[in-house]
């Protein structure tokens, strides 16, 4: 199969950006990955967009908002969506639009603007990302859905409220540091536990943040990539999984059942296992989803997902770094652009560019990017040479 | 109303009559006459062989928790609720929400009223059943099976 690599990466501040709306962010995104790889607008052979919902941007096609401010028409660009994993549809479908021939340079673009909404209706547009007939009904809140695996991870496993603060006081240490976050600041283990309650047993500091921003990524084939200033970080696998609609028609709600499937087949697409990862980011909307993230990609055994954060094995020193960026917790999780900012974070920590968050040496990473409660997964694979 | 009785967004479905059914007291979920699978939610279409001839059927309604949760920061539905006095600004409590399995892989998710979340213990045993609300809605709640 032929190779297709990141050229180019950029990403916007992430934060309550009052002072911008999506596609504004979305060019700021775009603007440093095409200054990043040294290209132009005209460049670009093709665009795909990730935005999660219209009840966000007020708009059928919010995709036409952002070709149309980047001067990119008269040329392709669709919307992808996947929930909270749009940003890594749309580095999927980059990916096959390249490896089908249709074109070799391709700008896949994540953005989300949340805080064009009240608190309530956000909650609300969150909580259709579940099963919006059969649960949403009963109040369930999308922190509600994170909550129902989190008291079945600590019945099960007896995961503790403590461990789950201590992935908070981790990304919230990496968050600090990282010039795009949201949230720049540290947060002490007491604090994370004496926080409000949001969903038993999820309080404020397990929950990450309603954001705004944008993240941008150019990717190109070998040869078009290897014309480029920057090493190419290669694309080496792409799983995608699914699972039921419904928490209730789950086998195990410790699991989910559609990030086991992706975490496999992109293993099995690149020749890499869970032990050669050098660096991963993963979907950490809420911290029992970072160790719920731990276990299904094999970083550690099922239910020992709370001992790997207590052992600070998944800090940048550690046995496998995760989320050295903040990750969604601290950085923020502007929906649609939050896959698109992993593929952003690991392509720095490859190239050597994370400054004060690099993992050293760094060669291969990995992103995990959860839609909805887990209703789809993607996870993929990137190494430089 | 139809099926937004119970749903809030959706009117119109296959499977409306579950609404009637929870209005007689009844929890139904829908069996496949051709393959035997049976769907709780309830679904007009059988997923494991494509058949469209499926049946009613009334699923146990005793189970075991699974697991629960309490919202505190409710989505727009649930945040709106009118306050009971006026002038009044009064904080409601709200209402634990947990999944019961009846059989094996059917789950009943509903709510758990009056409850402390600190005294909610999962595997314990709990009884769903219908509830009408005032505005007309209908919904299901969990109750602690006693003893």
């Amino acid at each position: 199969m032929m190779r297709i690599a990141v050229v180019g990466v950029g990403n916007s501040k992430f934060g309550v950006r009052d002072d911008a709306s999506m596609k504004e962010l979305a060019f700021e995104a775009a603007k440093e990955a095409l200054e990043d790889c040294g290209l132009g607008i005209k460049d670009i052979d093709s665009m795909v967009t990730a935005t999660a919902s219209d009840e966000f941007s007020f708009a059928l096609q919010p995709s036409a908002q952002m070709h149309d401010y980047l001067g990119f028409h008269p040329k392709p660009n669709f919307r992808v969506e996947g929930a909270c994993a749009s940003g890594s549809m749309a580095i999927r479908t980059a990916f096959m639009t390249i490896a089908s021939g249709l074109a070799d340079v391709v700008l896949a673009l994540g953005a989300e603007k949340m805080t064009e909404v009240d608190t309530p209706t956000a909650t609300e547009i969150m909580s259709k990302g579940g099963d919006s007939v059969w649960e949403y009904p009963f109040g369930v809140s999308f922190p509600g859905y994170y909550a129902l695996i989190a008291q079945a991870h600590m019945a099960r496993y007896g995961t503790t409220e403590e461990q789950l603060a201590m992935m908070a006081v981790k990304n919230h240490h990496y968050g600090a540091m990282n010039p795009v976050a949201h949230m720049q600041k540290e947060v002490s283990l007491e604090a994370a536990l004496s926080s409000m309650m949001i969903a038993h047993p999820l309080k404020l500091y397990d929950c990450s943040l309603i954001s705004d921003g944008a993240a941008a990524v150019i990717l190109a084939s070998e040869e078009r990539a290897k014309e480029l200033p920057k090493e190419p970080v290669w694309v080496m696998g792409l799983g995608l999984g699914t699972d039921s609609h419904s928490m209730c028609e789950r086998g195990d709600l410790t699991s989910l059942a559609g990030a086991a499937y992706a975490a496999q087949k992109a293993y099995e697409m690149s020749g890499i296992g869970p032990d050669d990862i050098d660096v991963a980011c993963v979907h950490d909307c809420f911290t029992i989803a970072e160790i719920v993230a731990y276990e299904d990609l094999g970083f550690c055994g099922k239910g020992e997902g709370g001992r790997l954060i207590e052992e600070r094995q998944t800090y940048a020193d550690g046995r496998i770094p995760v989320n050295v960026d903040g990750g969604l917790k601290s950085k923020g999780h502007p929906v649609g652009a939050t896959g698109v900012s992993m593929a952003v974070e690991i392509t720095k920590q490859l190239r050597g560019e994370a400054g004060p968050r690099q993992v050293s040496n760094a060669e291969i990473g990995l992103t995990h990017n959860v839609g909805g409660s887990g209703q789809i997964t993607a996870v993929h694979i990137f190494r430089r040479e | 109303m139809g099926f937004e009785r119970f749903s809030l967004f959706i009117k119109h479905t296959k499977i409306r009559d579950f609404v009637d059914y929870l209005e007689n007291g009844r929890i139904m979920a829908k069996r496949c006459k051709g393959c035997g699978a049976k769907y709780y939610p309830p679904r007009a279409d059988c997923a494991r062989c494509l058949g469209s001839d499926m049946e009613w059927v009334e699923i146990p309604s005793e189970g075991k928790l699974l697991t629960f949760t309490q919202i505190f920061v409710p989505p727009e539905h649930y945040a709106s609720a009118p306050s009971p006095m006026p002038f009044s600004r009064t904080r409601i409590e709200p209402t634990p929400v947990g999944i019961i399995e009846v059989e094996e892989r059917i789950r009943i998710m509903g709510f758990i009223p009056k409850t402390d979340p600190k005294k909610i213990r999962i595997g314990t045993s709990f009884r769903a059943a219908p509830q009408l609300l005032p505005d007309g809605r209908i919904t299901i709640v969990l109750s602690p099976k006693e003893g």
